[in-house]
């Protein structure tokens, strides 16, 4: 069942347009992502729907209704910040119990709901705090409780762990995620975090510059990226994108890079059809790329190693291809040293082409 | 400890110098004449308490300190009040605000005896144009300056007038320094923008209405030319305050021992009002609170 339609979002500040004609439905209990770089409008997407922005064009329903008009608290949506926003003159329990106070829920029923959310939380213990007595990670779980004991339809998260440190966004990030499995409520996340959007979504969005540049399951996105943007933008290290001209001699099609390096695809590799008489752009990540041959038919690369970065059990070793840029992720056994030539393997089955002018992906 | 470096102590030794030379020295030197007997053409007469003794079973001097306690309190107050509410609206937007920002700052940019003087001429009784104007409203002749009441609330708005400004700006700039998300949060948690003032904005300005008291409850007890060119604390001695009792005493009627130790109770009264509320500065600290 659809929870949420954007139906045609326009924001505008004056003249300057920001979010152009965006539609897209959440279905009831998704966990839907909005990714992109800033300043691509998913904050403000999201402050639309929280009803903190206007709605300058297009329609914003709620179980079928039009919501446009409503404030914020009638939207009954609940939203965890990026700086989290604590009261900091208030205990985490009158944080939490801010809005059930304000709506004249009975004291009793208020601390009720507050221990039921800090016990899930696991914050139980710091109800009496003031926020600057908490640690980044606790803020954030007050953050948290706070949207959690309103009950709300929507979830909204505004880059909520973009202030943590590695260690524990991954941490609450598992969190998130373990919450959203238990409570199911409908949430809409803004991140501009490739790896955030991956591991918490059931379905991304992924936003440049105002638009929508593809929608789909993570798994969507990092196989078929609908364009060189998306490409880029998700998965990390960053697709390999190196400008080919692709050409058939004698039955084979071979692959000729910018600088007169060539690539064998093995017999019967079937391309999509081609643009511009063949100048393309060809992607492949850098997983995908391996120093040993793999079974069954694979496509052969060669350059001279340019630069070593050992991640521990991986490497990344970037090489030089007849004037293009290769990285490859590979298992590290010590077997690389820079300047060494070097062959990349690759299964034909994993590159991705796009139309040079157009940027979108062929086939 | 922390051992201070040379050098810094050395940077700080000019101000210090300053100080003790225009504060310390002439505090000191005051204290000393309050002891003392002392006019015009005569040597110093050492006697005890007796000037703190004249000055404290002085009728004037407690019909003084009451006006001033009645003047200080209200101006303090009432501009505490003012600027709250300005500070409020500035926040949630007004309209061309630069405009209307030099507006409310201008009072503070005009020397303090022109802006009395230009007070006192638009309230003359008879001529002035705020006295014509009330009395055409049909309040009868407003007379103040044989009204001791009258006068003193004259002296009372004209003060709050003056130095609105500056508890605007520190209030305002206390304000501002809210975080946005704050209201953002309140606003989906529920709070109407009633609630919103009373519960965010208000508990969070605190720290700066605590300064604004403690700076202007200190400026406001030292109130002199608003009173002195009004009424000069007439009619009959009726309504002045401690500064003007205590020029009375020193330049009118050349009594430096008695003017002294007025100078001395004028400073122990402030520094009583202002450990007040910084004692409650301190707690709100200690209990981590900011």
């Amino acid at each position: 069942m659809v929870a949420i339609n954007i139906d045609r979002f326009v924001k505008r500040y004056g003249a300057l347009e920001v979010v152009h004609d965006i539609s897209f439905d959440i279905e009831e209990g998704e966990f839907l992502v909005l990714v992109g770089p800033s300043g691509c409008g998913k904050s403000t997407i999201l402050r639309m729907v929280a009803g903190l922005e206007e709605i300058s064009g297009g329609e914003l329903r709620m179980q079928g209704v039009r919501v446009n008009e409503l404030s914020p608290k009638e939207r009954q949506v609940a939203m965890v910040f990026q700086d989290y926003a604590l009261y900091p003159h208030m205990s985490v329990e009158q944080n939490i119990g801010f809005s059930l106070e304000l709506a004249r829920v009975p004291k009793a029923e208020r601390e009720a709901q507050v221990k039921r959310v800090a016990d899930i939380l696991q914050i139980g213990h710091l109800l009496e705090r003031r926020p600057r007595e908490l640690s980044g990670g606790q803020r954030q779980r007050v953050a948290i409780g706070r949207a959690m004991v309103r009950k709300p339809q929507l979830f909204l998260f505004d880059e909520p762990l973009s202030n943590l440190d590695a260690k524990l966004r991954a941490e609450m990030r598992g969190q998130i995620k373990r919450l959203h499995q238990t409570l199911k409520t409908t949430s809409m996340y803004v991140t501009h975090d490739q790896l955030e959007a991956m591991t918490l979504a059931d379905r991304i969005i992924c936003l440049f510059d105002g638009h929508i540049a593809q929608m789909g399951t993570p798994h969507d996105l990092f196989d078929r990226p609908a364009n060189v943007f998306v490409a880029e933008f998700i998965g990390s290290p960053t697709m390999n994108i190196v400008p080919i001209t692709a050409s058939k001699a004698e039955g084979r099609t071979v692959l000729t890079l910018a600088g007169g390096g060539e690539v064998s695809l093995p017999d019967g590799t079937a391309l999509p059809s081609l643009t511009n008489d063949g100048n393309v752009l060809a992607g492949i990540r850098p997983e995908h790329l391996s120093d040993t041959p793999t079974p069954g038919a694979t496509a052969r690369i060669e350059g001279v190693i340019d630069m070593l970065e050992p991640l521990g059990s991986d490497i990344l070793v970037t090489m030089q291809v007849g004037g293009a840029t290769l990285t490859a992720r590979c298992t590290d056994k010590g077997q690389f040293q820079a300047g060494q030539n070097l062959t990349l393997h690759f299964d034909p089955a994993r590159l991705h082409l796009f139309d040079s002018k157009t940027q979108m992906r062929l086939g | 400890m922390r051992r201070l470096n040379p050098a810094a102590i050395l940077m700080l030794v000019p101000t210090h110098l300053l100080l003790l030379v225009v504060i310390a020295l002439p505090s000191i030197y005051v204290f000393w004449l309050s002891l003392n007997e002392s006019t015009y053409g005569s040597d110093l007469t050492f006697v005890g308490l007796d000037n703190y003794v004249t000055v404290l079973t002085s009728s004037y001097f407690w019909r003084a300190a009451l006006n001033t306690l009645i003047v200080v309190n209200a101006v303090v107050y009432i501009e505490l009040l003012i600027a709250i509410g300005m500070a409020a609206l500035f926040l949630g937007g007004v309209r061309y605000p630069k405009i209307m920002f030099a507006i409310v700052l201008m009072p503070y940019a005009i020397s303090e005896v022109v802006g009395v003087l230009v007070w006192k001429i638009m309230l003359n009784s008879g001529s002035g144009v705020l006295a014509r104007t009330i009395e055409s409203l049909g309040f009868g002749m407003f007379n103040w300056s044989v009204s001791p009441p009258l006068a003193l609330s004259v002296v009372t708005l004209i003060s709050i007038w003056h130095h609105l400004p500056f508890t605007f700006l520190l209030i305002y700039a206390g304000m501002l320094a809210i975080p946005k998300s704050l209201y953002e949060a309140a606003r989906i948690d529920g709070a109407t923008p009633w609630q919103e003032f009373w519960r965010i904005t208000l508990p969070l300005t605190i720290p700066a209405i605590l300064i604004s008291l403690i700076f202007r409850f200190v400026f406001a007890f030292r109130l002199f030319s608003e009173v002195w060119l009004l009424t000069a604390g007439g009619p009959a001695r009726l309504t002045e305050v401690l500064a003007v009792y205590l020029y009375q005493s020193g330049f009118k009627y050349g009594e430096f021992g008695t003017a002294s130790a007025t100078g001395w109770l004028m400073v122990i009264g402030s520094l009583g009002v202002a450990s007040i509320y910084l004692w409650a500065m301190h707690r709100r600290m200690l209990k981590g609170n900011d």
